[in-house]
């Protein structure tokens, strides 16, 4: 999962499969839009955090 | 006092003193938005008939000897995704033009009326909120005062516009990931996000209801706390307000800074942006005796975290939408909104657990410390419509990272006070006060002494 990775496949199958038809001339944009997200998403996806750690159910600051 | 240069403090007072009449005050500050508008487009509604109204009726409570509230006759606007009671709620949105006029007012507008406020106008903003630049394909980029042909910042646009070129004392914004505080570093205002969870954000349009704040955005301190004051209290319609009594900062905000465990925050916020910004933040420090550096662990992961819940908040959202109206989008939020629509539901639980680990550690520093100085943009405000920038010799995209270092902090909803200094090339640009949760007061404390020494400063736009 990197900015090499080609997500057009998801963005395709996803897109598809919750109802969501992505006008052909905006396509390219939400493949780049999600790469980015992919790849800003990788700085917490590889963070070690225990089972037990929760997200806050109420959150409260 | 009560010209476009004048403060909340100073109309109210005068008002109070029967110096001036609230219908000369509000008719004036109609007066300077007919002038003044065109140049900035910050304002894309005007209520003049409900304005005049409601300072009648303030000079009809003065002339009976009534109390006057803290604000009143004081003129203001809003963000127009803020109801007002038989308008219509844009959002910034081409498609929520075909609602139903607002049956009620939202809540911070019903209080700041109650405090004897006037609501003038509503004010641009980048659709539905998804914007760090002020432009809107819709009704247009809103400009900078002190620049028209730079950024204002978003997506509270209009409402750094309107207060720094005078038109209005204060304004309602919204922040959910800078919303606020961008568009004060880049117009040369101050602002403060509250806490989250401390203002009801009932009858403002939602964005990414895990970081949603509403706040003021103002050109002096007194302001900030008065018009945050009048919006406390608690609003059974927003259901992450959290059960806090009013705790009012107004009466603090003169306590000065002895005592106070000022540090600058290092590592991921001190470096990433031009030389203004971090220039600012050392003028702060140094002004401040702020000698201590301390670190937010995980920042750069928190933002990254901050990024995709409002990715999957914002898209769910709009869903429906985004199925059967996607052409009557803004194309520079469109994509985004589609594509975090496809994101993976694991990736988002892992950012709202990180988040929660994200806080405790935060809370740590917080034992330290009880104030931390961060810088609030990259950048003094880019041109319009320029999507790349320059920082440190590399270049990269203006729109999503003009949040860089707002979003890390209110990702947990910590309060800040955006403080505008004027930096070396001429434009305004601010730092981040930031406190501890509830600590309101206390970043409104140390935006006063900036304010005060003279290092804070919000000279109208000429």
């Amino acid at each position: 999962m990197s900015e090499t990775k080609d997500w057009g496949g998801h963005v395709d199958i996803v897109s598809a499969s919750i109802g969501l038809s992505i006008d052909p001339a905006y396509r390219q944009g939400v493949v780049e839009n999600f790469t980015r997200i992919a790849t800003v998403a990788q700085a917490f996806l590889g963070f070690p955090l225990d089972d037990e750690a929760e997200p806050a159910p109420r959150f409260e600051p | 006092m009560t010209g476009a240069s004048a403060t909340a403090a100073e109309i109210a007072a005068a008002i109070a003193a029967g110096k001036a009449s609230a219908s000369e005050v509000v008719q004036a500050a109609l007066d300077r938005i007919e002038a003044g508008n065109p140049r900035i487009n910050a304002f894309t509604a005007v209520f003049r008939d409900r304005a005049l109204k409601a300072a009648a009726a303030v000079d009809a409570r003065r002339a009976r000897g009534e109390a006057l509230g803290p604000l009143a006759g004081v003129p203001y606007a809003v963000k127009n995704l803020f109801d007002v009671k038989g308008e219509v709620t844009i959002a910034g949105s081409k498609i929520n033009r075909e609602h139903a006029p607002a049956k009620q007012d939202a809540t911070a507008v019903a209080k700041l009326e109650a405090a004897g406020a006037v609501i003038v106008g509503a004010l641009n903003m980048g659709e539905y909120a998804y914007d760090f630049t002020g432009e809107n394909a819709h009704d247009g980029a809103c400009r900078n005062p002190h620049d028209p042909n730079r950024m204002t910042g978003g997506s509270s646009s209009g409402s750094g516009a309107a207060v720094a070129a005078g038109l209005v004392p204060f304004a309602l914004g919204t922040d959910t990931n800078g919303s606020i505080r961008v568009p004060s570093s880049l117009c040369g205002t101050f602002g403060l996000k509250p806490t989250y969870g401390r203002l009801s954000r009932a009858g403002a349009y939602p964005f990414a209801a895990s970081f949603d704040h509403i706040g003021p955005l103002a050109r002096s301190v007194a302001d900030l706390a008065l018009s945050y004051d009048a919006m406390q209290g608690p609003d059974p319609r927003d259901p992450a307000q959290a059960p806090r009594p009013a705790e009012l900062a107004l009466p603090a905000i003169d306590k000065g800074i002895a005592g106070l465990r000022i540090a600058v925050a290092g590592g991921y916020f001190a470096s990433g942006g031009t030389p203004e910004t971090h220039a600012a933040v050392d003028a702060v420090a140094k002004a401040l005796g702020a000698a201590r550096k301390v670190e937010l662990p995980e920042a750069g992961r928190a933002r990254a975290a901050a990024f995709i819940i409002t990715s999957v908040e914002g898209a769910a959202l709009h869903l429906d939408r985004l199925k059967t109206r996607q052409r009557d989008y803004d194309p520079d939020t469109r994509d985004r909104f589609l594509a975090g629509a496809l994101v993976p539901g694991t990736w988002y639980v892992q950012a709202q657990r990180f988040r929660r680990w994200y806080r405790d550690q935060v809370a740590q520093v917080f034992r330290e410390v009880d104030i931390l100085l961060a810088p609030a943009t990259p950048c003094t405000a880019p041109p319009v419509g320029e999507a790349h920038m320059a920082i440190g010799g590399q270049q990269m995209l203006v729109r999503p990272n003009l949040g860089i270092f707002t979003q890390p902090l209110s990702f947990i909803g910590l309060p800040v006070v955006a403080v505008p200094l004027r930096s070396a090339n001429g434009l305004p640009i601010a730092v981040q006060v930031v406190a501890a949760p509830w600590h309101e007061a206390l970043a409104l404390c140390v935006a006063r002494v900036l304010e005060r020494d003279g290092l804070a400063t919000t000279p109208v736009a000429a």
